[in-house]
């Protein structure tokens, strides 16, 4: 992955320094330093372009992008042949790198798509329609889904797939130019093992060979007319359009931007992989959303955005492990719905197994999707997070309890961790730089990711017991009381003593080592207050003296505690040894 | 500003710290946990993040004065028309007259017993919340949850209540932040499986303090006044010759309660408070009295005074219950203790009879033998008077009865077992007292004649 982003970023060497802006300022806000973006030529539908005034526009500012006005019906929306972004011309046919948000390097493992179409939105936002090639990685998610199609078995170096998926995108996201050969062309150009001849423009450079799909030979003017007489016909006959398109129908939510998050390539292959048919279409159903006095500050930071995802109220965008009784019961209440019958299903489970999420999302819409990973599949797109980082909390809660809602709270905790922690560092840099205005402070630290360590912070943190804690916070006549107690528990070989043992035991103490004993009122306040936190069990107070005492936390916990102590040290030598048991 | 007046402001000041109606100067020894409390609550508030927590710790270590500073602040930060005019002097207390973007409630394990009572309340403060507050009534205002005694609440029936408001803090209906305060440090086992599910695990610790100087830390700040608490103003340009008397009045007294934490016998007392539980109350309880003899005469806390209400803390309750009790009574507390040392652990009043009539019939053979050489004579009825001129005399079993049933009542003699037939004279009873405490009482007893005593010192 490395090598394959220096590669990229040596060629590029314009490009490189940008990338590097990039890693400076978190992705999202990089956007306003790109390229100047400009439109090259008219509209070319300028004579059905209604209104528009002032249709310069770079900016793309943090306005939501709203919905492509394709099925408003007003044709207000001017759609351009190529646009200028840097000294690169792009138009509509090119083979195009997209930026994979997921990553920090920009150059990092692109998307590769076709451009179908370029328009400009009513709020300015320069948008297109693209249609994805597959990369290797996607086709190995495709197959496990079982998702039908021709695909190869495994995709060679640089070979990618045609699809018929295509959506809308920020026009900002591109980044580069590619190239697309047949396989002739490929393997004269590069050789059958592909040699380091041009390493450089192999990187730009893709094969595809997946034959009745694959389209990307034809001249530019093929696609651009074909896509441009969609596009006309699209303004005509939406409605009709609308009817027809069944993939689009099936997956409503992919025309619309989920996150206002501008310029994030929304493509997400998966997400196309398990089709409902079109009967189910109608159980859409969106949950409602209602208006907060203090509007939510949207997510600025990475950190921000993994602790959103990461609550357990979140959405999952898949629901890994639960592909079966997702279907089941899936099925069930397709048949309900259908036959317009009562449907009965019990869901039993251990708590925080995704019975509630599962049901859910079945009826938020009736739509299967899947990730590797419960937690990964929520931190998609996010690069505060290690991956080892995240299979360790999911390997740690698996092993004791396989609650993934402890797994969640877990990553989201460690999302603090560092977040307060890239906060401190922050705060020193400011600090630094109060001091001496005029040096030169070098590069920002890069953004701390969530390693295994802080996730076995958070981890300990939230399950380390307190009880060695709580006996060393505890005052001298406190612990010489544990202590008493654990000498009468031994000696005795009982679980439970009398308090007036104890008691004595503790005066005896105090006068072999010479510390004022406590009075007798001051002992039983002493074991109340031990056992209101629970280190001691005892019986209720009526019982005064007679009443029975035991250890409610281990002895290894009290004489670890202790053991710290030279005091106690000595105490605990005396002790009787344990029982054998 | 008169010294009375000065001083009166400074009793009110410095006794509702210690009554723990207002809160302490500053923290120590919280500031992390704070931090993180604060933060979490105000993620509710601002982003719309449910949370859930726990604060555990000891009793009296902070919890509660935790959570109310941090609303306390969130009060200042959010309450949109927070007046200057008179809202800042009475703030502390009502806080439900602000309106803030947020809603608070508080429920107590203690007082609301089932859920249906803690729903009546829930209900009841949020509408009180809701008509203080102008805003439109279709806004989601985040609420927080402060469960006082949050282990009571696990003890409801299916703790409903619990899961449902995890639930809500885990799902996106509306934010809320659920903060539940415990001394129990087992109090997560306390939750069933659902709702521990359901729990997001963060919990906050609260300790007492690890060192003798935090502690000492924490009592001198709820002595040493403020300018707040003298309504000095610091910002204002006036300054007069009230203000001056003032300012020389708190600096006075602040100096003066230095020199009492370096004074050796007060150091002894805090340093026992310290040994036996590190309660901060302790130290409290133990300033009441000083702080509300402040007066125009004595305006400065004095050590002496300390040194007094030290050893009013120090005695053993029971010793005291028993200081001016009858000699009968005594003698039957001698008598059982000699039975306990006789690992006679359960006896009835018969045994305990039978054991003061052998002192006393012991008593008697040596007064009648000593009474011969001497002028100690054998009275009528066998009571003999001893050579501290107190008469010592067996009483009758009815009489010795009747003393016995007060010590009952007294509940420093219980009935061995809870239930239990026949005459009272022959219910077996257990002791609450242990024998040293008998000792003590015998040798605080004012007129305790020597034979007694020395009866009461006799082992086995």
């Amino acid at each position: 992955m490395v090598t394959t982003t220096q590669r990229v970023n040596n060629r590029l060497a314009k490009a490189k320094s940008q990338a590097q802006r990039d890693i400076l300022y978190p992705p999202s806000d990089s956007d306003s330093d790109d390229d100047e973006l400009e439109w090259v030529g008219e509209p070319l539908n300028k004579d059905t372009l209604i209104r528009r005034t002032s249709s310069k526009t770079t900016d793309s500012s943090d306005i939501p992008s709203r919905k492509a006005t394709r099925g408003s019906g007003l044709s207000n929306i001017p759609y351009y042949k190529a646009f200028k972004k840097g000294d690169t011309i792009y138009s509509i046919g090119d083979i195009v790198l997209l930026r994979n948000e997921q990553y920090s390097q920009r150059f990092d493992h692109p998307y590769i798509a076709q451009i179908l179409s370029l328009w400009e939105t009513e709020d300015g936002d320069c948008e297109g329609d693209f249609r994805w090639f597959h990369q290797g990685d996607d086709i190995a998610k495709l197959r496990r889904y079982q998702r039908t199609g021709n695909f190869p078995e495994s995709l060679e170096c640089g070979e990618i797939v045609y699809t018929l998926d295509d959506d809308k995108n920020d026009i900002n996201t591109v980044i580069a130019k590619g190239k697309v050969l047949n396989e002739m062309q490929w393997r004269e150009k590069f050789g059958e093992a592909g040699t380091s001849l041009a390493i450089e423009e192999r990187d730009m450079t893709f094969f595809c060979r997946v034959q009745e799909q694959h389209e990307a030979e034809r001249s530019d003017d093929d696609v651009r007319d074909q896509a441009y007489s969609e596009r006309a016909s699209d303004l005509e006959q939406e409605t009709s359009e609308e009817e027809s398109d069944e993939s689009t129908k099936n997956l409503p939510e992919k025309r619309q931007p989920k996150k206002a998050v501008v310029a994030t390539p929304k493509k997400r292959p998966s997400r196309n992989v398990a089709k409902i048919p079109s009967r189910s279409k109608s159980l859409v159903i969106k949950t409602p959303t209602t208006q907060r006095s203090i509007s939510a500050t949207a997510p600025k930071t990475d950190f921000e955005h993994a602790r959103n995802r990461l609550h357990v109220k979140a959405v999952p965008d898949s629901l890994p492990c639960r592909e079966d009784e997702f279907l089941e019961i899936q099925e069930h209440l397709e048949s309900a719905i259908e036959d317009g019958t009562g449907s009965c299903i019990y869901i039993s489970g251990v708590p925080g197994t995704g019975k509630t999420a599962t049901v859910l999302e079945v009826i938020r819409s009736l739509q299967a999707k899947a990730e590797e990973g419960i937690v990964e599949s929520r931190l998609e797109g996010i690069q505060a997070f290690r991956r080892e980082a995240i299979e360790f909390a999911a390997r740690k809660v698996g092993a004791v309890s396989g609650d993934a809602r402890r797994a969640l709270d877990i990553c989201r905790r460690a999302v603090e961790i560092v977040e307060t922690n890239a906060q401190k560092a922050e705060d020193q840099r400011r600090l630094k730089a109060g001091r001496n205005p005029f040096e030169d402070l070098g590069p920002a630290p890069d953004p701390e990711q969530v390693t295994i360590r802080t996730v076995d912070q958070a981890i300990k943190e939230m399950f380390a017991s307190p009880n060695v804690r709580l006996i060393q916070t505890a005052s001298l006549h406190q612990k010489l009381f544990l202590v008493a107690l654990t000498a009468r528990l031994r000696r005795l070989g009982l679980a439970e003593v009398e308090f007036s043992e104890i008691a004595h035991a503790h005066l005896q103490m105090c006068r072999l080592h010479n510390i004022e004993p406590p009075m007798l009122s001051d002992l039983s306040a002493i074991c109340a207050s031990l056992g209101s936190s629970r280190c001691l069990l005892v019986e209720s107070g009526k019982q005064d003296l007679h009443q029975r005492v035991r250890l409610s936390v281990s002895e290894e916990d009290v004489i670890m505690a202790l053991k710290v102590d030279p005091l106690f040290r000595r105490l605990l030598d005396t002790l009787p040894s344990a029982p054998v048991t | 500003m008169s010294v009375e007046e000065l001083v009166s402001l400074a009793k009110t000041a410095i006794s509702a710290r210690l009554a723990e109606r207002s809160l302490p100067v500053a923290l120590v020894g919280l500031e992390e946990q704070y931090k993180k409390v604060l933060g979490l609550m105000r993620r509710t508030i601002e982003t719309g993040e449910s949370n859930s927590c726990l604060i555990l710790g000891p009793r009296g270590t902070g919890k509660t004065m935790l959570v109310r500073q941090a609303l306390k602040d969130l009060e200042r930060q959010f309450g949109t028309s927070y007046q200057d005019e008179y809202g800042e002097d009475e703030d502390d207390m009502d806080v439900d007259v602000v309106r803030k973007d947020f809603m608070v409630v508080h429920l107590n394990g203690l007082v609301q017993t089932d859920d249906r009572m803690a729903l009546k309340e829930i209900m009841r403060q949020l509408s009180r919340e809701g008509e203080s507050e102008l805003g439109n009534s279709n806004a989601q205002y985040p609420i927080i949850f402060i469960l006082d005694e949050f282990d009571l609440f696990a003890q409801h029936t299916k703790q409903s209540l619990l899961y449902n408001l995890f639930d809500v803090a885990q799902s996106a209906e509306w934010p809320i932040a659920v903060i539940g305060l415990t001394c129990r440090m087992d109090a997560l086992e306390l939750l069933e499986k659902r709702v521990k599910s359901r729990f997001s695990h963060r919990h906050y610790y609260t300790f007492p303090p690890s060192d003798y100087h935090d502690y000492i830390d924490i009592c001198k700040n709820a002595l040493l006044l403020t300018p707040a608490d003298l309504e000095i103003q610091t910002d204002v340009m006036m300054v007069g010759t009230d203000h001056r008397t003032a300012e020389a009045f708190m600096k006075e007294f602040n100096q003066r309660v230095k020199t009492l934490f370096e004074d050796g016998g007060f150091s002894k007392v805090v340093q026992r408070i310290f040994d036996l539980m590190k309660d901060v109350r302790a130290f409290y309880r133990l300033c009441f009295g000083p702080v509300a003899e402040l007066s125009k005469e004595s305006p400065y806390l004095r050590a002496s005074q300390f040194y007094e209400s030290g050893l009013q803390q120090r005695v053993d309750n029971k010793t005291e219950l028993l200081k001016g009790t009858s000699l009968l009574e005594l003698s039957l507390l001698i008598a059982i203790k000699h039975l306990v040392e006789r690992e006679v652990t359960s006896f009835n009043f018969e045994m305990v009879y039978d054991e003061y009539k052998d002192f006393m019939d012991m008593a008697v053979v040596r007064g009648t033998m000593a009474s011969s050489a001497s002028s100690l004579g054998v009275g009528s009825g066998g009571s003999i008077a001893s050579s501290d001129g107190v008469s010592l005399r067996l009483y009758k079993k009815a009489v010795a009865l009747k003393a016995f049933e007060h010590l009952v009542e007294a509940e420093l003699l219980r009935p061995a077992d809870s239930f239990s037939k026949g005459p009272k004279e022959y219910r077996m009873m257990r002791v609450m007292l242990d024998a040293s405490q008998i000792s003590d009482v015998v040798l605080k007893h004012r007129d305790c004649p020597t034979i007694v005593a020395r009866w009461a010192a006799r082992r086995g």
